[in-house]
């Protein structure tokens, strides 16, 4: 019965519910999740000059094994010659060195794997001028 | 009391419509979130709240007040298949008449993710919605159940060439479900859904970064049509629904949602009603306990 009386009580008091709602999605810290990106570089869409390398950072601690960042230009032939890596401490960042791009569209292809194993991904384009 | 039938009917219709089991559906890129009047293509552990507020119509031509606050948790037994379970405590208004509120009856569904396509942003699942007759309360709920076999599709447009580039941020998703009654007098009726949404995290990330900042980098705008069209009996032929513009917030563990519910024509209700969720990721809370499929 216990169940019956949340429901009314939350019908009651349906204010405070979402607000404490609210609070546990902003308050829940060390959760795991499938990882979004938060800070991209270089950004989606954008005309720039020859960047050095590609940096994500996501919301979510990465598991480098299974994550990866590639850079292809518009034949789809993979530019970056090494291996893209994820920062060491916060294990938030993914970045790849880039060799020296001429100006064309270029696209980040990534996968990234939070540490429970979720796995979301994404692409996008940059143009070098 | 007084338009017991035509409550009966509209009861059944929004409980038809209250969606039944949410999911963190990814389709490559893609994200479909959950909303609010429409469920969502794709399977997950979730666990939902809603408050709905709307005006209904009476034969006599007054109209009937309605509060709902509903809550719905969704299980995965496998990573494509879970059930869910809900219900609703709802309040009904009306002027001269005793208020009639309490528990409506318990909601039991299944559904199963058939088909994903990375590429094009496609999901498709297939399920079973159904209502428990004589499980709510008396005043609420109806002595009789409801099955309705559903179809959930949706489809994102970050497949668009270049030329479109912003359009790849709207997705659209549908539900299409035939309703059946467990009392042949009760007519049966499709109840079907759409939704366009713009994904404004999509568009920052994916498409063009245009610079916005938190909490406008992680909104989706969308509208949402829920409809049910009475097949049977001497409603048959006849819609009623909503349309609902409003926004998703969505964040890393959870969502955050508002709609306003515009009745689709005069038999719908009228004046603009409410409708407001909060949603949990319980796959991304709790991603090594319940919030992880069974098997
Ligand atoms: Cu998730």
């Amino acid at each position: 019965m216990k169940n019956f009386r949340f429901f009314s009580l939350a019908f009651r008091s349906r204010l405070s519910l979402i607000a404490f709602s609210i609070l546990c999605v902003a308050s829940i810290g060390q959760a795991f999740a499938h990882a979004q990106p938060e800070t991209q570089s270089p950004m989606a869409g954008t005309v720039i000059k020859a960047p050095t390398e590609v940096r994500i950072t996501y919301d979510e601690a990465l598991e480098s094994a299974f994550s990866s960042l590639v850079v292809s230009d518009a034949q789809g032939k993979q530019v970056n010659n090494v291996k893209a890596e994820v920062d060491g401490a916060t294990h938030k960042t993914m970045h790849v060195s880039l060799p020296a791009l001429p100006a064309a569209v270029y696209q980040v292809k990534w996968v990234a794997v939070a540490d429970d194993g979720h796995r979301t991904q994404g692409s996008y384009k940059f143009t070098v001028k | 009391m007084r338009n017991a039938l035509t409550r009966a009917a509209f009861g059944l219709a929004m409980a038809s419509l209250a969606p039944l089991g949410h999911a963190h559906a990814i389709a490559g890129d893609r994200v479909f979130p959950a909303t609010m009047a429409v469920d969502d293509p794709g399977v997950g552990d979730e666990l939902d709240f809603q408050f709905g507020h709307i005006r209904t119509p009476n034969d006599d031509g007054s109209s009937t007040s309605v509060n709902s606050t509903s809550v719905n948790y969704a299980k995965t037994i496998t990573s494509n298949l879970a059930i869910s379970v809900g219900t609703n405590y709802t309040t009904q208004r009306s002027a001269g008449d005793p208020t009639v509120k309490g528990l409506d009856n318990l909601g039991l569904g299944i559904k199963y993710m058939v088909y994903v396509n990375p590429v094009h942003e496609f999901m498709l699942s297939v399920g079973v919605d159904s209502d428990i007759g004589g499980t709510g309360s008396k005043a609420i709920g109806s002595n009789y159940s409801t099955y309705t076999p559903t179809i959930y599709a949706g489809k994102g447009f970050g497949d668009l060439p270049d030329a479109l580039r912003w359009l790849k941020p709207v997705a659209i998703t549908g539900t299409l479900g035939q309703q059946y009654a467990s009392n042949s007098s009760v007519p049966n009726a499709v109840n079907w859904g759409m939704t366009l949404q713009y994904s404004l995290p999509y568009l920052q990330s994916f498409v063009k970064n245009i610079g916005l900042s938190k909490p406008f980098a992680n909104m989706i705008p969308v509208i949402e049509v829920a409809m049910s069209t009475c097949t049977s009996g001497s409603c048959s032929g006849h819609t009623t629904g909503t349309i609902n513009p409003g926004v998703i917030w969505e964040s890393r563990l959870g969502q955050i949602g508002l709609e306003a519910q515009i009745p689709a024509n005069s038999a719908s209700g009228h004046g603009v009603g409410v409708l407001v969720q909060t949603h949990f990721f319980f796959d991304d809370i709790f991603p090594r306990s319940v919030g992880k499929p069974i098997f």
